[in-house]
C-alpha cells in the first residue's frame, strides 16, 4: 500500500457515479485527499478552508457546462490559482477547455497511469 | 417633223396605189417609204374621226389585220372596249395640236389577244398647218412588260415566302400569290411519309369551289404509279406544260364517267405541273390551272412557274424542317417536364436558355415561364443573388465553383452537392447537381446541361444520422471510461497480490476496451468527415520516427507477424502527426488482418524532391481489381465471399483517404489477388499555404 501521503486535496466532479468512484479509489490509493462531487453547486460555493489543490472537472455536467464553471473559477480571486484538468468524451472539447482557462485536458476513456502522470505535473 | 408627216401622207397614198406626180419623181420620198415599210414599229395613220388611212406591215403583224381589212375602219377596232372612251380625249388633244408621247396602253389583236403597246401619236398637218389627221407609232412591249412583271412578281414571291417559317402560313402565302393573277386553280401536293400524294393546299377565287375541291380529293387518292398527272411529275422531276386542253383530251384520259364529269366541272383549259424540289429530292407538285381559253399558258409562263416553284420549294422545305424541329423541341420539353429532376441548359455566356418546371420550382418560381420572365429582367447574376450557395461542408461557393460554370469551362462529369439558401424565405435546399458540357463539331463547348436532384430530405436525414452517431459516440465513451477505470484499478490491486494469471486476463480486457474505443472514435471521425469537421493540428515532424514508433506499438499486438521497417531517416513532413499516425495504424491493422497466412508486413519510408512516400506491404489475400477503385469509399466492403469472413466496418480506409487528402497527399494501392497488397501514401514535404 502506498502510504506516501501527499497532503494534497483533489476535487473530482463528474456526473457519472461509477467514474467518480474509481477515480476516488485510485487517487486515495495514491495518497491524495479526495473530494468527489457529482453536483456542481458545491464548486460554486467553495470557500477558503475547503479549497482543493487541483480540480478534475467533466465538461458536460447535467444542467451545466463545465467550461462556464472554469471561467467563473478563474475570475474569482480565491480560486483562480487552482489548476483545473478537464475531462470529456468529446475530443473537440480540448480546445474550448483551454480557451475557458483550464490548464489541461484528458480525453475519455483514459489510462489511469496517464491521468496520474498529468496530475503530478500540477501538484 | 412636219415635213415628214407630209411625206407620210403622200407615201401612204402612193403605197395604196394613189400615185401623184410629185412622189414619183422624189427619190427621198421613196427612201422614207422604204423605212416605213421595213420598220419594226407599227405605223398607222388616221383621220381626226379615227378612221384608219394607212397601215404598215409591222402594224399588220402587230394587230393581225391586213391593210386591206382595216383601212377605212375605225381605230376603235383595235381598242379594248373599256378604253374607247379615252379615244375621244386623245383625239381632242390631237386637235389641239398636242403630241401624245410614249403612252402605254392596251390594244386588241384581230384574234382577240390583248397586247401592251407603247404608242406615240402625232398630229398630221397639211401644207397650211391645219391638222388633218394623226399618225401613231406603236411598239409591242407586251413581252417586255410581262418580263418586268415577272421579275417584280418573283421578288414579291421571295419577300413574302421569306417572311415566315410557319408551314401553314407559307402555304397560304404561295396560294395567295398565284391565285388569281397566275391561275384560276392552284394546288400544292406533297409526298407524305407513306409515299402518298397529299393535297395540302388548294386555292381558287371562289371559296365554295375550294371546299368542293377539298372534298373531292378526300375521295381521290392519287396513285403514284399513275402514268400521268402529278404522280408522273414526282417520278420524273420535270415540269410539264399543257398549253391547250380540249374536251377530247378529257375524254381520252378519263378512266370513269365520274372523272370525265369532274374534268369538265373543273374546266381546265390550260395547265402547268411543276415539281417541288429541295435538297435534290422531289417532294411535291404545284399545279397551275387556267379555266379561261384566252389565258392559255406558254413557255414563258412555265418558266415563271418554275421560278415560283424554286422559291416555294425552299420556303416549304424550311417550314417543314422548322416544324419538325419545333415538334422535337416540344416533345423534348414534354419529356423533360415529366422528369423529376430540375434541368437547365446554359449557353457559353452562362445565360439559361432552357429550364424545366422542376428547375424553376427549385429556384422558387411557380413555372419555367415565370423563371424566364425573371431571367430576362435580372439575368443569371440577379437570380443567383437571391441565394447563398455553399458546398457540402458549408463553405461559400463562388460563381466560378458552380457546376454549370465548370462544365462550360470544359470539365466533364461535374458532380457536386450544393446547398442553396433562399435569402428571402430562409429556406435551405440541398441539391445533387450534375453538369455536363456539350461540344460542337469543332470540339468547342457550346452548352452546359445541369441536372438538379433535390436531396434535401435525404440530406437532412443524413445530417440527423451523423448527429446521432456523434451523440452515440459520446454516450458510448462514458461507460467505457468506467470500465477502463475499474479494469485499471483491478490491475493495480491484483498486481500487488501477484496473481499473474488474473493480471493477464485484465490486460486482455484493457486491450479490448482500447479496441472498442478506437472503433467508436473512427465512427465519430466518419461523421465528422462528412461535414468537413475533422480536426487537424499541423506541424513538422519526422515521418520515419513516427513509423518506427507506430510499428513498436502495433508489434505488441501482432503476435503472428513481424513488422519490418525499411527506409531512410530524417524525413521531415508537415502535417498532423496524430492523424498520419492514425493512417499508418489503419494500414497496418488491415495488412495484419488480411494476411493471416503470412508472417511479415513491411513498412517503407522514402522521399524524393517533392514528396515523402510511405508504404505498407502485406503478403495476404490481395484485392481484386474491380474493388480497388472503390476501396476508399465510405462504408465500402469487398463483398467477395472470402472477404466477408473478415470483420470490420469498412471505414478505416475512408478516414485514411480523407486525412491524406487533407494533407494534399495521395493514397493508392497496388494489389494482386492471392499475392498481397501494398498501400502507398505520399505527403508533400513542404507545407502549402493556400
Amino acid at each position: 500500500m502506498n502510504v506516501e501521503r501527499k497532503d494534497k486535496k483533489i476535487l473530482v466532479v463528474d456526473d457519472e457515479p461509477d467514474i467518480l468512484e474509481f477515480l476516488r479509489i485510485v487517487l486515495q490509493e495514491e495518497g491524495y485527499t479526495v473530494m468527489a462531487m457529482d453536483k456542481v453547486d458545491y464548486v460554486e460555493n467553495l470557500y477558503n478552508s475547503t479549497l482543493p489543490d487541483l480540480i478534475l472537472l467533466d465538461v458536460l455536467l447535467s444542467g451545466k457546462d463545465g467550461r462556464e464553471i472554469v471561467k467563473q473559477l478563474k475570475k474569482q480571486e480565491e480560486t483562480k490559482h487552482i489548476p483545473i484538468i478537464m475531462l470529456s468524451a468529446h475530443p473537440s472539447a480540448e480546445q474550448t477547455s483551454g480557451e475557458a482557462g483550464a490548464e489541461d485536458f484528458i480525453a475519455k476513456p483514459f489510462d489511469i497511469d496517464f491521468l496520474l502522470k498529468k496530475i503530478k505535473k500540477y501538484i | 417633223m412636219h415635213f415628214q408627216q407630209d411625206l407620210l401622207v403622200n407615201l401612204a397614198q402612193e403605197e395604196r396605189g394613189q400615185k401623184t406626180d410629185q412622189v414619183q419623181e422624189n427619190p427621198y420620198q421613196l427612201y422614207l417609204a422604204a423605212i416605213i415599210e421595213s420598220s419594226d414599229d407599227a405605223i398607222l395613220g388616221k383621220t381626226l374621226d379615227g378612221i384608219i388611212t394607212s397601215w404598215n406591215p409591222a402594224a399588220e403583224r402587230l394587230y393581225g389585220y391586213t391593210a386591206q381589212e382595216i383601212i377605212g375602219q375605225s381605230i376603235a377596232t383595235i381598242v379594248p372596249e373599256e378604253l374607247r372612251d379615252d379615244l375621244a380625249s386623245i383625239m381632242q388633244r390631237l386637235k389641239d395640236g398636242q403630241k401624245i408621247d410614249h403612252y402605254e396602253t392596251t390594244r386588241v389583236r384581230k384574234d382577240g389577244v390583248r397586247i401592251t403597246v407603247m404608242i406615240t401619236i402625232s398630229p398630221i398637218k397639211d401644207a397650211s398647218g391645219k391638222i388633218i389627221g394623226a399618225s401613231t407609232t406603236a411598239r409591242d412591249i407586251t413581252a417586255q412588260r410581262k418580263a418586268e412583271k415577272r421579275v417584280q412578281f418573283l421578288n414579291e414571291v421571295s419577300k413574302v415566302l421569306a417572311s415566315s417559317l410557319d408551314y401553314q402560313t407559307t402555304l397560304s402565302h404561295i396560294a395567295r400569290l398565284v391565285v388569281p393573277q397566275l391561275a384560276d386553280w392552284f394546288t400544292v401536293d406533297l409526298v407524305d411519309a407513306e409515299g402518298h400524294l397529299e393535297l395540302v393546299e388548294v386555292a381558287h377565287k371562289d371559296p365554295t369551289k375550294v371546299q368542293w375541291a377539298k372534298e373531292l380529293r378526300k375521295h381521290y387518292l392519287l396513285d403514284l404509279q399513275d402514268p400521268s398527272g402529278a404522280p408522273r411529275i414526282i417520278r420524273t422531276g420535270k415540269a410539264e406544260l399543257y398549253a391547250a386542253i380540249t374536251d377530247e383530251m378529257f375524254v381520252a384520259s378519263a378512266r370513269t364517267e365520274e372523272e370525265l364529269a369532274l374534268y369538265r366541272q373543273v374546266g381546265v383549259r390550260s395547265a402547268m405541273l411543276v415539281p417541288l424540289i429541295a435538297r435534290g429530292n422531289v417532294f411535291g407538285v404545284l399545279t397551275f390551272i387556267s379555266t379561261k381559253s384566252e389565258k392559255s399558258y406558254d413557255t414563258a409562263d412555265l418558266a415563271l412557274a418554275e421560278e415560283i416553284s424554286l422559291r416555294a420549294a425552299i420556303a416549304l422545305d424550311n417550314a417543314i424542317l422548322y416544324r419538325q424541329a419545333q415538334q422535337s423541341r416540344d416533345e423534348l420539353h414534354a419529356i423533360l417536364q415529366n422528369v423529376a429532376d430540375g434541368i437547365t441548359v446554359q449557353d457559353t455566356k452562362e445565360t439559361i436558355i432552357y429550364a424545366n418546371d422542376v428547375a424553376a420550382q427549385l429556384c422558387g418560381f411557380s413555372s419555367s415561364e415565370a423563371m424566364a420572365v425573371a431571367l430576362r429582367a435580372e439575368g443569371l447574376t440577379g437570380l443567383l443573388s437571391n441565394f447563398i450557395m455553399k458546398d457540402e461542408a458549408g463553405n461559400l461557393l463562388s460563381s466560378e465553383q458552380l457546376p454549370g460554370h465548370r462544365a462550360l469551362a470544359g470539365e466533364r462529369n461535374v458532380q457536386a452537392i450544393v446547398q442553396y439558401e433562399n435569402i428571402a424565405t430562409s429556406q435551405t435546399h440541398w441539391s445533387l447537381v450534375k453538369a455536363e458540357p456539350i461540344f460542337d463539331e469543332y470540339g468547342q463547348v457550346q452548352f452546359a446541361v445541369n441536372v438538379f436532384t433535390d436531396i434535401t430530405q435525404r440530406y437532412m436525414l443524413e445530417q440527423r444520422k451523423d448527429e446521432f452517431i456523434r451523440m452515440a459516440s459520446h454516450e458510448l465513451k462514458t461507460p467505457i471510461t468506467a470500465l477502463k477505470g475499474f479494469t485499471n484499478l483491478l490491475q493495480r490491486r491484483i498486481a500487488r497480490q501477484g496473481d499473474e494469471g488474473s493480471l493477464s486476463f485484465l490486460a486482455k480486457i484493457d486491450i479490448q476496451l482500447n479496441k472498442l474505443t478506437k472503433l467508436i472514435s473512427d465512427l465519430l471521425d466518419v461523421s465528422k468527415i462528412q461535414v468537413g469537421k475533422l480536426e487537424y493540428r499541423e506541424e513538422y515532424f519526422d515521418l520515419d520516427v513516427l513509423a518506427q514508433e507506430t510499428i513498436e506499438i502495433m508489434q505488441g499486438m501482432a503476435k503472428a507477424h513481424h513488422l519490418q521497417f525499411e527506409g531512410q531517416k530524417n524525413i521531415r513532413v508537415f502535417g498532423d502527426r496524430d492523424r498520419i499516425g492514425q493512417v499508418l495504424i489503419n494500414l497496418l491493422t488491415n495488412a495484419i488482418k488480411y494476411s493471416p497466412q503470412a508472417d511479415k508486413v513491411i513498412v517503407r519510408v522514402s522521399a524524393n524532391q517533392e514528396h515523402a512516400v510511405l508504404s505498407v506491404q502485406d503478403f495476404g489475400i490481395g484485392i481484386v481489381e474491380s474493388h480497388q477503385e472503390h476501396i476508399f469509399e465510405r462504408f465500402y466492403q469487398v463483398t467477395e465471399p472470402e472477404e466477408k469472413t473478415y470483420p470490420g466496418l469498412g471505414i478505416g480506409l475512408y478516414i485514411s483517404h480523407d486525412i491524406v487528402r487533407r494533407h494534399h497527399g495521395q493514397i493508392w494501392l497496388e494489389s494482386q489477388k492471392g499475392k498481397g497488397s501494398t498501400f502507398y501514401v505520399n505527403l508533400p514535404l513542404r507545407s502549402s499555404e493556400k
